[in-house]
């Protein structure tokens, strides 16, 4: 029922001006919005509380975080063909995302066209930065694994750059290397992993490894090395340093919106494809903000169908810097994330701390 | 000498200078007069006057006058 | 033994060791002993005079409620009626244990004060987790210690910390005649399970819940500056602490003609809306974050609507049927009100249970809470006006604090 035939028509996944994709955008995720409310009873009773205030322009954004306590789906549990899981870094709870065929089937496509603006049509050989048995169970994919298994469509000759007690097995990798020496390679790696586990280790002892002329995509957000005060900067000169890497890719996405990611382009921007689309919003009058300014990162997809997942509000903060006018030439609002929101004091009688009674 | 006190009493609850305490400074018109304050306040003039108010007169005493006036209910004279 | 991991935080030093100090009962005082009034007398002065607490209301209120003349006024009320004290002398329990929230919280002070008050000694263990309230209660502590070397009660207190570790929570339970436990359900039914002596008892405050009843009528009657006094009292109830204390109201129900409430709603939140934009309430981001989940949680549960009488985030009113009035399990405080309506106090009866704590009032007759009352309901500890919620009474969760920390001794 998802028709997104327009979309795949297009030369690239970033084609659409803004005017045209406001329309159409528009018109498709309005669908949805009636779609998730004939098919989502859960859905349908947020709809009607967060309407009636008129946020948002008075569409509906459900916090990506409800996903951790109900299962909001739109279809029958028989249509339910695969469920996505991922576990949050504070809580213990884990996102449930339900999806059918034509769901998935979307997500795996739009990740194709998307990835191949970036890596080609041919399949590289791809080194994945972290340990095998990752994706090891295939009926409770971790949110790593699914990320893992999602890319690893557009490589061949996969191999793990890392065993399973999260050394360099560089046997391994030098191996990898000399066999497609000259040839561009695919690297693919959680943010975190790759610096900590890889960069880290191979600038501590002094390592290179020549991996020139081959595309590193990343992904997985950069609180952890916000903390150590390594930046996207930082982590592009050392994966240069070490490996003699130039093109580095971070996308920003998320496992409630598989598929439609905001990948990095060449000027150091997060770029919205022509199935998604961001917004900032402020938090405290739940209203859209103004490119410029910094607020919570609101995400918008066309692709979600089996669950009312097509608009989202994250708890990230970021910035729109403009539309359409990159100067990587690229369509689309660009943006950057700054990270998570700063988390709220704890006061007052309630348990908040659960750990606190462990013996 | 009770007007002294109770100018005295203000002026260091409120954290204002002792001129700014007249019969028409009113709670609530000045950032320094605020809840907050105002329990700071009524423990200076209980223990300035040696005396307890009701709760009904912490309530009322929205005013440098009112306060005198209710201050003056328990025999202090001004 | 364990007991070398407790860290001592007020007195800075002891000569008396914690294993001593918990042991020894020769040093017990009498209830409202002279002692005692001069070092809550004391504290009460130094919470109010130094300029260090100012930006701390919490503080402030503590250093109000301990005034010489607020703590003549419960020594009063307090009193054994002479029917008693012909034939019954008051004394201190012993050796009181508070386990202080992990959270900030004030509110184990107050019970402490009574404790000291009563002439027990008290041993209070704080959380291992700092927090700036904890260091400002800490430093009142221990300049009062430091001003009153020679004062009795100074030598029966400790306040001391220790890292998670059942075997000491054990020991120091097994000595205490009474033990105040503080906190979230989980944390107190957790001590709970750790015994204390066949002679020693057990106070609990858990998590509660409280409420604010407002009558419609009264609401659309009054004058400017009554309507203006209610808005104030009910905004400092429930803004003062992000509504996270037990007894600020996190939810409205209103009582009276069901066709004049919207009328009375509307006046009523256009006010606080206009209000809590001028209070340092503190919210951030985050804060309107959880609350957006909340509304979203309660429309799931209860399918309750947002009311579009607030301005922004800053205040949130959720319009719900009866039964999703009393919302435990989810509701995230910082300025959110579950609003319902009924015709009658009666009505309340199916929603009320013993985790609700306070409702304050506006306009309805003591009278005809007392006539609601007295036919039984099933929750509810205090009835207070709109603006005293937050007050602290000696009366707490239903607990006569001044009873329960102290022992009478029969003589016929
Ligand atoms: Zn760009």
């Amino acid at each position: 029922m998802n028709n997104l035939d327009f979309f795949y028509q297009q030369p690239s996944p970033y084609s659409l001006g803004a005017a045209e994709k406001q329309q159409v955008l528009h018109s498709h995720l309005a669908a949805l919005d009636a779609h998730h409310q004939q098919h989502c009873e859960l859905y349908r009773r947020i709809a009607s509380s967060q309407t009636a205030a008129g946020w948002f322009d008075q569409q509906v954004f459900l916090p990506v975080r409800l996903f951790k306590e109900y299962e909001l789906k739109s279809v029958a549990q028989q249509d339910v063909f695969k469920v996505l899981t991922s576990s949050g870094t504070t809580s213990q709870q884990v996102s449930r995302i339900a999806l059918d065929r034509e769901t998935a089937a979307h997500q795996s496509k739009v990740l194709v066209k998307i990835m191949q603006h970036y890596l080609g049509v041919q399949r590289l050989p791809m080194l994945i930065i972290d340990h095998p048995s990752v994706v090891k169970d295939r009926l409770s994919f971790s949110a790593r694994g699914a990320g893992i298994l999602g890319l690893s469509t557009f490589g061949r000759d996969h191999t793990y750059a890392l065993d399973d007690d999260m050394q360099i097995n560089l046997e391994r990798v030098q191996a990898f290397i000399a066999k497609h020496q000259g040839k561009p390679v695919f690297i693919f790696g959680f943010t975190f992993m790759v610096w900590q586990y890889f960069f880290q280790v191979l600038q501590q002892s002094g390592q290179q490894l020549d991996l020139a002329g081959s595309v590193l995509v990343h992904s997985g957000g950069w609180k952890k090395l916000i903390d150590i005060a390594v930046d996207n900067s930082v982590f592009k000169q050392v994966a240069f340093a070490t490996c003699g890497i130039q093109r580095v890719h971070n996308f920003y996405g998320m496992v409630e919106q598989v598929g439609s990611i905001f990948v990095e382009c060449s000027h150091g921007y997060l770029h919205a494809p022509d199935y998604a689309d961001i917004d900032i919003v402020d938090a405290r009058t739940m209203q859209k903000l103004p490119d410029g300014q910094q607020g919570l990162i609101a995400v918008s997809s066309v692709l979600p169908s089996s669950y009312p997942g097509h608009r989202l509000l994250t708890e990230d903060l970021g910035t729109v810097f403009g539309e359409d006018n990159c100067p990587c030439g690229l369509n689309g609002k660009y943006f950057h994330v700054h990270g998570r929101l700063p988390k709220a004091e704890v006061r007052g009688c309630s348990d908040t701390h659960a750990a606190e009674v462990k013996p | 000498m009770s007007q002294a006190t109770l100018i005295k009493c203000f002026a260091e609850s409120l954290g204002i200078p002792a001129e700014q305490v007249t019969d028409e400074l009113q709670y609530n018109t000045i950032p320094q007069w605020d809840s907050v304050a105002h329990m700071t306040l009524i423990a200076a003039l209980e223990d300035a006057f040696e005396i307890m108010l009701d709760t009904d007169d912490i309530i009322d005493m929205s005013s440098v006058a009112k306060a005198k006036e209710i201050l003056a209910r328990y025999e202090v004279s001004f | 033994m364990t007991l070398s991991a407790i860290r001592l935080l007020a007195p800075q030093q002891s000569a008396q060791s914690v294993e001593f100090f918990c042991q020894e009962r020769s040093d017990l005082l009498t209830p409202f002993s002279p002692a005692a009034l001069e070092f809550v007398e004391t504290l009460s002065r130094q919470l109010l005079r130094d300029p260090a607490f100012k930006a701390h209301p919490e503080m402030i209120a503590l250093g109000y409620w301990l005034r010489k003349a607020n703590i003549s006024r419960l020594a009063e009320q307090a009193a054994v009626p002479t029917a008693v004290t012909n034939h019954a002398v008051r004394l201190p329990r012993g050796l009181v244990f508070h386990v202080a929230p992990s959270n900030v919280d004030t509110i184990f002070i107050y019970s402490l004060v009574i404790s000291l008050l009563m002439g027990n000694k008290n041993l209070v263990r704080l959380s291992s987790k700092s927090s700036a309230q904890q260091m400002l209660i800490l430093q009142v502590l221990n300049q009062v210690l430091t001003e009153l070397p020679d004062n009795p009660v100074s030598h029966s207190l400790m306040v001391v910390t220790y890292p998670h570790d059942d075997t000491i929570s054990r020991q120091l339970s097994s000595w205490c005649d009474a033990r105040m436990l503080w906190g979230g359900d989980n944390t107190v039914s957790h001590f709970s399970s750790l015994p204390v002596r066949p002679t020693a008892v057990d106070i609990k405050f858990a998590n509660k819940y409280s409420l604010a009843l407002l009558s419609v009528q009264a609401v659309l009657a009054a004058d400017d500056a009554g309507f203006a006094r209610l808005v104030r009292a009910f905004v400092s109830d429930t803004y003062l602490f992000g509504q996270q204390a037990c007894s600020s109201p996190r939810a409205v129900c209103w009582l009276g003609d069901t066709h004049m409430v919207s009328q009375a709603s509307t006046k009523f939140w256009s006010a606080v809306d206009a209000a809590v934009n001028q209070y340092p309430h503190g919210l951030m981001a985050a804060d309107f974050m959880q609350k957006l989940v909340f509304v979203a949680e309660h429309a799931i549960d209860y399918q309750s609507v947002l009311s579009p009488v607030s301005s922004d985030m800053t205040l949130t009113v959720l319009n719900t049927e009866l039964a999703g009035l009393i919302e435990t399990r989810h509701h995230c405080g910082r300025g959110t009100f579950l609003q319902t309506a009924v015709s009658q106090l009666t009505d309340l009866n199916a929603v009320l249970h013993r985790g609700v704590q306070t409702l304050t009032y506006f306009g309805i007759s003591a009278g005809e809470l007392q006539t609601w009352l007295q036919a039984g309901v099933p929750g509810l500890d205090r009835l207070v006006p709109v603006g005293q919620g937050l007050d602290f009474d000696y009366i707490w969760d239903g607990v006569d604090l001044f009873a329960s920390l102290s022992r009478f001794v029969t003589i016929r």
